[in-house]
This record gives structure tokens, sequence and C-alpha cells, in this order.
């Protein structure tokens, strides 16, 4: 008797809510580098986006290594300086730090970087790296021994001379291999770059746009499955004809009949949601979907993008930052692939108005079963501090999903509040430290990353991470649907490789279970064929291999 | 009430007096005083009017007069003495003030002169020259502008009057408008050598109006308009009468056929313009009041009324130069800077109404109106936050008026409180009821919370207006979808679209709601519309 006793007081020792907090550790981890972004003050649009933050285990130590995007200078650009700054590749050390692995791995990009997703391209086991740049971008393949080669050329995915922005890869046609869409943002003459003067509320500023400009078209590239991939924009149906100005692009499942649509998050231009037509094409549904605009019918400036089924109704639901003055929107999915607009009752949108949002994701923060939200932000206009109550440095915000579609702001009970303001841009998350919780990596422009480290999320719930190994899908389960149910609650993911704003999300399916102490789990797998692991113990890490046949 | 006959000729000062010559002087003391007035014995006709007194002490007539022999004896005490009973008596008693506000300005007591002056001025009643004189005080007390006015007001009762217009221009002199006194004095002269008939006929006129016999005063007035040649000076005072009888037409038929004879006569086409603004006639004022600008363009009155007819017209860049002529001249007046500051805002140019509205309201004010166009500039200017303040001012100074509580709600929106607005609305509902807007805006506010029952409600309200059926149709529709209506809202979507074909947000919400009932195609459609609308840069 006096055993269970203990047992039960043990087991509701773990599992008694504890209040998570997040603290930044990245100096202490060895993030020290600047990013950069044109420098200051910023007189062009060039400099005032930032660049993005991706997890991938490149070495397969089980530990998730980052890396983080670097921009430039003007003058750099246009060939007048040199350029002394590089992406970094950090390799985690498994003791909650990182090396600078970047030089010898042979990856420091090869001009103004914006974005990076993670993903396998070529199901050799290795996670790659897309970069996607101001020109032409850079794939890096993983050669398996800590090293990349530039593989660009030879995979054609390159580009041009595009401003090339946040990408992402998914197996479109379900053909095996991962596909990929890189949205092109605007066309800026980097070489004859006009200083525009325009106000905004009142403030005269340099850095304006995209208005004004003319956009840049979007790509999408079909995976040949021999390393190379050939354009298929145009008959493919994604051609984006208009020219609108392209942010960050997702790849998931909205209609739920087993193939990957894609939105694409579009900055002062309605947003686009392509529905797949299971036969190489899309057809673009965005305003009849409800996702073009806001629910008041304006138009967004869509930053950053997250996507999850947070209200546990089997329909992936999205989330898009915007603007100083409008409010993020959350995109409540109210069945095959129709939206509606719940910012307001959901309680996310009147205090996301002050701020301009970047990087978004979601993420089970306190293992109660509930996805949570993080939102980065910061301004785009330094002209703004001491002339209006916005500022250029901002804070970040957390808001914990209540359920019942509700969401608290918990900024100031995480500590979230606490860190220094700034001008975020990029971020992730990712168990780095594999102790069971989700923590958050933010590019910070012009500054050094910020590593919020979630202290106590392992202990306030139990976990589970679910790892796919492809075989006939994808090598990384990219577009696998995965269910996790632990007694009432079903929760449900995606796989996704490209996010949030520029960046990439740890490519482990994690999900809290709160007091349950064993989950089954139920894995669709793209192309067909559902895999189901029962009564798998929490707390712990499984790989869900599909069946070769 | 004391009865005064006048017969006198326009350059007299004090028409008041019958003159009576007779063999032998009445019985009664009153008329005898009157006859020895006449005579100017004014020694024996005080002692005429002391026995009256002493006989009949409630013979206010006769302590009148016997307070005006002592005023032309200069015995100022008594006739103080004389006239202040007189008003404490029978009140207001406008000549007795008259007097006594004469008596002050011997005494060189301008200030107290005014007290007495103001109301007598103001009255309707005809008291002798009490517009000149009150003039004279406010001009001694260093108040030009006030002295200056006074004699405008003056000038449409008696327009015959040179002397009112002399008076005018020697005001304006010192007010530095060598304009506007160059015209002033022009005009005296040609009253002064009007003709005598004409000035007779006009007397009749005003006298003819006064008493409602419009009949007479016709007949007088066609004597003036029949003259071979007609003197516009002549015309344009006829119409001044016709004009303050409210005989709008037969005004404006004068001051045209004046302006017709003399193309040079400022005040022609400026009083032609106005009678063209009071009969809504935009066009002809603006055209009228434009040549009057060019021929004085100091006149203040002119920039004011071309001012108002330009933005009656909405032709708001035209209408900036003239207001801001007339504010400079008389910068308190907040009418004219709420209509350049709407002149401002029209042309967007709200930066420059901002500093203007917050001199404005900085005043106290009656109504609303300036802080109201403030909370307009600052939104245009999107200092949001500024137009929140300055709204919440505006339902402090004003807690019973639903505008400035309407305001507030608006700006909280703006900045997206759609909680803080919904108590706002509810009030500005309460203080009015019939508001749609408040129903609108309390609608959108209960929908942004999920509560789509008692949203509908108010949108099914707000749906009778015309400002804000379309918003209501929008916002019923999208309730309807979130509580999975959606048959009901394509029907109210559909039917909105009859009178709004050209709504992108109607047909966006269709696209959505078609695509939601399985009509893709008609989704798409809808879509491709939008798509279009969007392209051509419709709203």
């Amino acid at each position: 008797m006096t055993r269970v006793i203990c047992f039960l007081a043990w087991q509701a020792a773990v599992v008694a809510p504890v209040q998570p907090r997040f603290a930044d550790i990245a100096s202490k981890a060895g993030l020290n580098d600047v990013i950069v972004s044109g420098g200051m003050p910023k007189r062009y649009v060039l400099e005032v986006n930032g660049s993005g933050a991706c997890w991938l285990d490149f070495d397969r130590d089980g530990y998730q290594d980052l890396y983080l995007v670097n921009g430039a200078t003007l003058a750099q650009l246009q060939g007048k300086a040199v350029r002394n700054t590089t992406n970094h590749l950090y390799r985690n050390n498994g003791k909650g730090g990182f090396i600078d692995v970047t030089a010898k791995a042979g990856m420091p990009g090869t001009g103004w970087g914006f974005g990076c997703i993670a993903a396998d391209y070529d199901n050799d086991g290795n996670t790659d790296l897309l970069i996607t740049q101001f020109g032409p971008n850079v794939l890096y393949r993983n050669i398996g021994n800590g090293t990349f080669a530039d593989v660009t050329g030879k995979a054609n995915v390159g580009g041009g001379a595009v401003w090339h922005a946040g990408a992402a890869f998914s197996d479109y046609d379900l053909d095996g291999d991962l596909d990929l869409f890189v949205p092109g943002y605007l066309d800026f003459d980097s070489k004859n770059p006009i200083l525009k003067n325009c106000e905004y509320r009142g403030v005269k500023v340099q850095a304006c746009g995209p208005l004004g400009y003319r956009g840049a078209p979007d790509s999408l590239y079909r995976n040949n499955g021999d390393g190379t991939f050939t354009d298929v924009t145009r008959q493919s149906g994604v051609l984006d004809a208009k020219l609108y100005f392209g942010f960050q692009a997702v790849f998931e499942d909205f209609d739920n009949d087993g193939w990957p649509d894609l939105f694409v998050g579009n900055d002062s231009n309605p947003n686009y949601l392509y529905r797949n037509n299971r036969d190489g094409t899309f057809t673009e549904n965005g305003i009849a979907s409800g996702v073009a605009l806001s629910g008041d019918g304006k138009e967004l400036s869509s930053m950053g993008i997250a996507v999850a089924d947070y209200d546990h109704d089997g329909w992936m639901d999205l989330f898009v930052t915007t603007f100083a003055g409008d409010n993020y929107v959350l995109f409540h999915n109210d069945g095959d692939g129709f939206f509606s607009d719940v910012s307001y009752p959901s309680g996310i949108g009147e205090p996301t108005v002050p701020y301009l949002g970047w990087a978004a994701m979601f993420l089970d923060f306190d293992n109660d079963g509930h996805p949570d939200l993080f939102c980065a932000n910061g301004h785009v206009f330094p002209e703004v501090d001491g002339k209006l109550t916005e500022t250029f440095r901002q804070p970040q915000q957390l808001f914990r999903n209540l359920g019942a579609g509700k969401f608290r702001d918990v900024s100031a009970a995480t500590g979230i509040a606490k860190l220094p303001a700034q001008s975020a841009r990029g971020g992730s998350v990712a168990d780095f430290d594999n102790d069971g919780d989700m923590d958050i990596i933010v590019s910070v422009m012009d500054g050094k990353p910020m590593l919020l480290e979630n202290r106590g999320g392992h202990a306030s719930g139990n976990w589970l991470r679910i790892v796919l190994q492809g075989t006939r899908a994808n090598r990384m389960g990219i577009g696998a649907r995965v269910k996790v149910k632990t007694g009432g609650l079903t929760q449900t993911a995606g796989l996704r490789a490209g996010e949030s704003y520029l960046s990439s999300n740890d490519p482990r399916l994690h999900f809290g279970l709160g007091t349950a102490v064993e989950a089954d789990v139920e894995v669709v797998w793209p192309g067909g064929g559902i895999q189901r692991v029962r009564s798998v113990a929490a707390n712990r890490e499984i790989v869900v291999r599909q069946p070769e046949k | 009430m004391i009865d005064v006959r006048c017969i006198g000729i326009a350059t007299a000062l004090f028409v008041g007096i019958c003159c009576q010559v007779r063999a032998q002087l009445p019985e009664d003391p009153v008329a005898q005083a009157e006859i020895l007035i006449g005579q100017e014995q004014f020694a024996k006709a005080e002692q005429v009017l002391m026995t009256a007194r002493r006989q009949q002490p409630d013979n206010m007539e006769a302590l009148y007069r016997l307070g005006y022999v002592q005023f032309r004896q200069r015995k100022l005490a008594a006739a103080k003495q004389s006239f202040s009973a007189v008003i404490a008596a029978a009140p207001p008693a406008y000549f007795s003030r008259y007097f006594l506000g004469r008596i002050s300005l011997l005494e060189e007591n301008a200030a107290e002169a005014i007290r007495w002056l103001e109301p007598v001025a103001a009255s309707k009643e005809a008291v002798f020259d009490a517009a000149v004189q009150l003039s004279g005080a406010y001009a001694q007390m260093g108040q030009l502008p006030k002295a200056a006015s006074t004699l405008q007001a003056a000038i449409p009762r008696s327009p015959w009057d040179g002397a009112l217009y002399f008076r005018l221009g020697q005001i304006q002199q010192r007010m530095g408008q060598a304009g506007m006194a160059r015209e002033s004095f022009a005009a005296s002269n040609r009253l002064k050598s009007a003709n005598r008939d004409d000035v007779e006929r006009l007397m009749e006129v005003s006298a003819a109006l006064r008493k409602g016999e419009f009949a007479a005063a016709f007949a007088a007035g066609g004597g003036v308009e029949a003259r071979q040649p007609a003197d516009p000076g002549a015309l344009v005072a006829l119409g001044i009468l016709y004009g303050n009888a409210g005989l709008d037409p037969h005004a404006l038929s004068a001051f045209e056929a004046a302006a017709q004879l003399d193309p040079k006569l400022f005040d022609a086409h400026l009083n032609r313009g106005l009678a063209h603004l009071k009969r809504g006639n935009l066009t002809a004022a603006i055209e009228a009041l434009t040549v009057a600008g060019k021929l004085l363009p100091q006149s203040v009155e002119t920039n004011r009324a071309l001012g108002l007819a330009l933005v009656m017209a909405k032709r708001y860049a035209d209408a900036q130069t003239p207001l801001e002529q007339a504010l400079r001249a008389d910068p308190a007046q907040q009418r004219l800077g709420l209509m350049l500051a709407t002149a401002y805002l029209r042309t967007g140019s709200a930066a420059k109404a901002l500093p203007l509205l917050r001199r404005l309201t900085a005043q106290e004010a009656e109504d609303p109106s300036a802080l109201l166009l403030l909370i307009d500039a600052q939104t245009a200017s999107e200092d949001f936050h500024g137009a929140l303040q300055t709204a919440r001012l505006a339902r402090r100074r004003f807690p019973n008026a639903a505008e400035p509580a309407m305001a507030e709600a608006q700006q909280l929106v703006r900045l997206g409180q759609y909680q803080s607005a919904r108590p706002i609305w509810e009030l500005a509902l309460g203080l009015k009821p019939d508001s749609m807007e408040a129903e609108l805006g309390l609608a959108d506010c209960l929908q942004k919370a999920g509560e789509h029952d008692q949203a509908l409600a108010h949108y099914q309200i707000a749906a009778r207006g015309r400002g804000t059926v379309l918003g209501a149709k929008v916002g019923m529709a999208r309730s309807l979808v979130a509580l999975k209506r959606l048959d009901e809202a394509r029907a109210v979507l559909e039917e909105a679209l009859g009178g709004n074909s050209g709504s992108i947000l109607l047909r966006q919400e269709l696209s959505r709601v078609y695509a939601r009932l399985g009509r893709s195609d008609l989704a798409a459609e809808q879509a491709r519309l939008v798509d279009q609308m969007r392209s051509a840069g419709s709203p």
C-alpha cells in the first residue's frame, strides 16, 4: 500500500502542473553571431525582412542542429564591399550548446540569404538544405560525412535573379520524392536601387514596400527522382500571373483528401490557396475558401504561417502574422478546406494588433495536448521610435491554447514578455535538448539570435515524440498525417518542411499528452497506407518506419 | 411704449420728435412740452414737465420728456435720474437707455455707454442712431472690429443712411482696411448725392415693410426702380430692405439691376451673391461673389460667403483661399474655422486641418463639431491613438451627445479593441436609439465575440439604414455562415447584390458561401469577378 501511495505521489509530482518558462540561452549555447540584414539605417525594403532558422539533424546523432541564414549589405551585394558574414551551421553538441561548423560543412551560402528548409530531397537518408536568396537559391546536398555540396546547378532549382522568399518542400504528386515551391517576393534592382521616401502614419520612412514595386514570380519544381528538378510552374497552375508579393509557402492537406494543397502567404495581396487537383495541377481557390483575405475582407500583409489542428476537429487550421495595426489572423478550418476568421473570438485578435509579426509556430509548450502559439515580432521602420506608439523592437508573444477554441496571452507568465524587445524575424521550434519539451529559436535582425529554452514543459505534462521514416513515401515522411489518441483526445498533426517565416521546424513530431501515460498512434503516409502503433508509452521518442510494401 | 413719429431727412440725427406749431399751448402738459421742445424752449418745457410729474407721478411719457429736456440742457445728473426712473418703471425703455448711453459717452465712460447701448442696438426698434453711438463707444474702447460690425449690422435697417457708411469707412481706415474704407466712403458719397425722392421712397418702403404693408412697399420701391436712369446705389439699398423683409426674389431683382447698371459696384455684386446663396443658387452665388471678391479682395464678408458657397458646392479646393482670408481677418470665428478645416479634410490636407482644429477645440463650444472634425483629421493622418484621446475628450465634454460616443467606439474598433468598443456602442445606442451606425458597430463587436445570434439581430436593424445596409448585409451573411445557415446567407447576399453589384466585399462573401454550398462553379465566377474588380481598382 505504501509503495502504491509513493508511486502515485511520484506520478502526481511528475505530472503536477508546472508553469513552464522560457529563458534565452543563446549566448551560453554559443550562438553569438549577429544576423545581418543590411544594417542601419534601413533605406531599402531589401534590408528589413530578415532571415530564417532551420532545425535539422545533419549528422544523424539524434540531436537537432541549427542553421541560421544571414543577410548581407547592399554594398556587398553591389560588389563595393567584401562580404564578411556567412550563414551558420551550428552542430548540437548534445550538452545544451552548439559549435559553428559552417566552414567545415561547406555551406556558407553564396549571397544575401533569406530562408532555409531542411528536407531529404534525394531520399538518401541525409537531410539536405535549401537556402533561398536574393538572387539564385542554393541547394546543399548532405554528403553524409558532415559536409555538404552545392548541387544547385545540377538540381536546376537556382531560380535566377529573383528575390526568393519562404519555400516549402512536399510530395505534391505523391510519387515518393519531395518537390519544391519557392515564392518570389518583389523585383528589387540592387544595382540601381531607388531611394523611396514615404510616410507611415505621418512618419517619414524610407524602406517602404512592397507596394510600389513589381512582384516577383513563384516557382514550382517537380522532383525528377534523380537529383534534378523540373520547373513545372506554368503547367501545374501556380503561375502567379498577378505577381503577388509571395513571402512564405506551406504545403498541407487542408481538405483531407490525401493530397497536399499549397497555401502561399502574400504580402499586401490576397493569399493563395491552391487546391491539389490530384493530377499534377492545382486550382487557386483562396477567395472561395476564405483565406485570401481577413474576415473583414482586407488584404493582409501575410508574413509568417503556422499550421496545426488547434481545436482537434481533424482539420488543419492556419495562422498568419500580419502588419502593425492589423490583428494576426487565425483561420479555422470549418471542414473540406473552407475557413473562417476566428481571430477575435479565439482571443488572439486584439493582443496582436499593436505588433508586426513574422515567425509563427504552433507548439505544445506545456505538454497539455493543445497546440499553443508563438509569434516573433518586430517593426520594419526604425523611424517610428519616439514618434508613434509602435516601436521598432517589440516584445515576442506566446498564447496558450485553453481548449474549446480559446487562447490566452501568457507572455508575461512564461517569461517571454521579460525578454529584451527585438526586431525579430525568422524562427522555428525544436526540442533541441531532447528533454521532452519544445524550445524556440528566433532570428533577430541586426542582432544575435534568441534560443528560448523551455524550462519546465517536460515536467508540466507527459509527451511523445514521433520520427517518421518513409520507404515508399519520401524518406522523411513529409506530408504524413499523424494522429495521437489519449483517452478522449485525438491530436492531429502533419509533417511539413518549410513553415513559420523563412524557416523549418524540428521534423520530429512532438505531442504533449498531459497526464496520459500512453497513446495510440496512427500514421497516414503520403500516397496511401495507414500504420498504427498502439499503447505507446509516454515520455519517449519512437520511430515509425513505413512498411516496404 | 413711447410713440415716436418721424418725418426727418436722412441726415437727421435725432429723428424722434414731431414738430407742431400751434397758435396756443394745449392743456395736456405732455403735449405742451412737445411744442416747447419743438421750439427748443427746453427750460420752459422742463417746468411744465416737472409740474406734470408732481401731478401725475406715474406719467412715464412726461418723465421721459423731462429726461430729454434735462439732457438737452446738459443737466446730466438730473437727466440720468429721470431716464433711470423710466427704465425701472417701464422696461426695456430703449429710448431712455439710448440717452443714458449718450450721457455716458459725454462723461467719457465708453464702457458704461456700451452697457446701455448694446441692448438698444440689438433690439428691433429703430432708436435714433443707436448703432452709430454704440460703434463710437466700441471705437473709444479700441474694439474696432466690434465698432465696424455694429455699423454693418445697422446698415440693412437704414441702407439709405450715408452717415453709417461714412462712420464705417473711418473705422475701417483705423483698422488698416484701406480698400474696404474706400468702398465705404464711396457708398457714403453716393448716398449723400442720392436723389431726395429716392431717399424718401426708401424710407417709405422701410416704414411699409415694418408694418407688413407689402403693396405699399412695392409701390414705393417701384418708384426707385422706375427712375430713368435708376440709381444703382438706391437699387442696392432697396434690395437690402426687401431682403431683410424676406422678399428674396424682389431683393435679387434689385441687386441684379444695380449690378447691370454699374458692373463695378461692389455692394451690388456682394448682395446679389448673398441673395443667390440664400436661395441655394450656388453657381450664381459663386459667380457674383467672385466678382465682388475681385472688386474688393479684402472683404471679409465676401470671402466668408464665397467660401461657404464653394463648400456647399463641394468645391473644397477652391474654397480654401477665400476662407483662409476671411479667417485671417476674423480668427475668432469658429464656424469659419470649421468650414476651412472641412475644406482641408475633403482635399486630403489633414496636416493643414490639424493645427487649425487644435486651436478651435481649445475654445469652449456649444456642440462637438470641432472635436469631431479633429477626430476626422487625426484619423486621416493615421494618428488613431490621438483620435481616440480626442473622442474621449469629446465624450467628457458632451456626455449626452451620441456622436462623441460613436466616434470613440469607431476609434477603438480602428485599434482592434472590439471588446472595449462594445459598451461604448451600447451607450451610443442608448443616447440615439435610431442610430443605424451604432447598431452596425455593436453588431460587429458581437460578431467578433462569436455571439452570432445577437449580432444578427442588430445587423437586421442596421440593414434598414441606407448608409449601413451594405455593411449590415455582409455582417449578417458572415454570422449566418458561422451558424451554418448557408442558404439564408446566400439569400441575403444575392439580394444585396441587386443594388450593390460593384461591391467586392459582397462578391467575396458570396464566393465563400457558394463554395460551401458545393457550387464551385458559382464560387469561381464570383472570385473571378472579384479579381477583375480589384485589378480595375474598384472599391
